[in-house]
């Protein structure tokens, strides 16, 4: 396969997961998660020919995702000021309000919890395996499952009283 | 309460954001990114081979030689110039280095040794620098004023020491932001 073929894959299969995860790390901003993915996709483009086939192609890509999200904000901050403070106020129209709700509640109770943790969270959120996340963060499997457990704990507790 | 199952529900049942790029759009910028990194490589060899001809021939132009205080000054200066640039080269190419394809824990153990190498070039070597690039430029004062005009030789001194008050003004603001950096990255090391 090459290489184009191979990146268009990768981004028909992988974009809307890791933007979600940028907009959540980034409280739902979704500029900031537009550009920082943008950066995560020409990164992927970048290394395409390095990568070995030492883990899955989507952990890889869950790797680099999350690495960039977590210095993306420090690089362009110097440049322009984003604001992470406000759940953007449009919602596509099948959403019920009570669930829009949930979701603004689910924002700010994600965004209550460390920087690892809300990574944690948000690919839990994505449905990715805990084996693909543990080796995405570099925790064992078992101290994994033992935090998982409490930050699930936390942030259902975060969505019914406001904090965590 | 929710389940954590009705939690997820709600998160995926979020309205799909259209796609503000296509991957063509993406690997046209990925290819001019790695163009402007190859001409970034050349680009910082042709500065330091530039300003190393061009400080030589001044000094030789000068005919410092024949005056060791101009010897001296111009030396340290041309010296902890080239000291800079390589540092800077050196800290960048260190940046460079790290992958993105380690682990979160990996990286941010990567990104902060990097920060902590920082911290010594903003704390050790850039106070060196500074100190002997003035030392170097006090030197040359004078020279300066055996043979320019007064009007010339205060510009010279003005202009001289206003660029080490800026330069110094910089490197604080520097400093102070990179070691944010290290401390935001050390709050991530449980």
């Amino acid at each position: 396969m090459d290489k184009k073929t191979r990146f268009n894959q990768i981004f028909d299969g992988h974009y809307d997961k890791v933007f979600r995860i940028c907009k959540g790390y980034y409280n739902g901003d979704e500029a900031l998660a537009a550009d920082t993915t943008q950066d995560i996709f020409i990164k992927i483009w970048e290394s395409l020919d390095a990568f070995r086939d030492e883990s899955s192609i989507s952990t890889w890509i869950y790797r680099i995702s999350v690495n960039t999200c977590l210095m993306y904000l420090r690089k362009v901050s110097t440049k322009k000021e984003h604001s992470t403070a406000e759940f953007p106020t449009v919602i596509a129209e099948p959403y019920s309000k009570e669930y829009e709700e949930k979701l603004k509640k689910m924002y700010s109770c994600i965004q209550q919890l460390d920087e690892k943790d809300r990574m944690i969270m948000l690919m839990i959120l994505e449905g990715i395996e805990y084996a693909e996340i543990s080796a995405v963060i570099g925790l064992s499997e078992d101290t994994l499952r033992v935090r998982i457990h409490r930050i699930k704990k936390n942030l259902k507790q975060c969505v019914q009283d406001g904090n965590i | 309460m929710e389940t954590f199952d009705e939690l997820q529900t709600i998160w995926r049942m979020q309205p799909n954001t259209v796609k503000q790029t296509t991957a063509a759009a993406l690997m046209q910028k990925g290819e001019a990114s790695l163009k402007q990194i190859r001409r970034g490589h050349f680009g910082t060899i042709a500065i330091i081979t530039i300003l190393l001809v061009v400080l030589i021939g001044y000094f030789i132009w000068v005919k410092a030689l024949k005056n060791p205080n101009l010897t001296i000054g111009l030396s340290l200066m041309i010296v902890v110039m080239l000291a800079r640039v390589v540092l800077e080269w050196i800290s960048k190419q260190r940046f460079n280095s790290i992958s993105l394809n380690l682990s979160f824990n990996e990286y941010r153990a990567s990104v902060q040794s990097y920060y902590i190498w920082r911290k010594k070039v903003h704390t050790v070597f850039i106070p060196m620098i500074y100190i002997l690039y003035t030392i170097g430029f006090t030197l040359l004062l004078p020279a300066f004023k055996a043979n320019l005009s007064y009007g010339m030789y205060l510009y010279c001194v003005i202009s001289g020491y206003g660029f080490l008050v800026v330069f110094a003004f910089f490197m604080v603001r520097i400093l102070k932001k990179e070691m944010k950096t290290l401390d935001f990255l050390k709050k991530l090391d449980y």
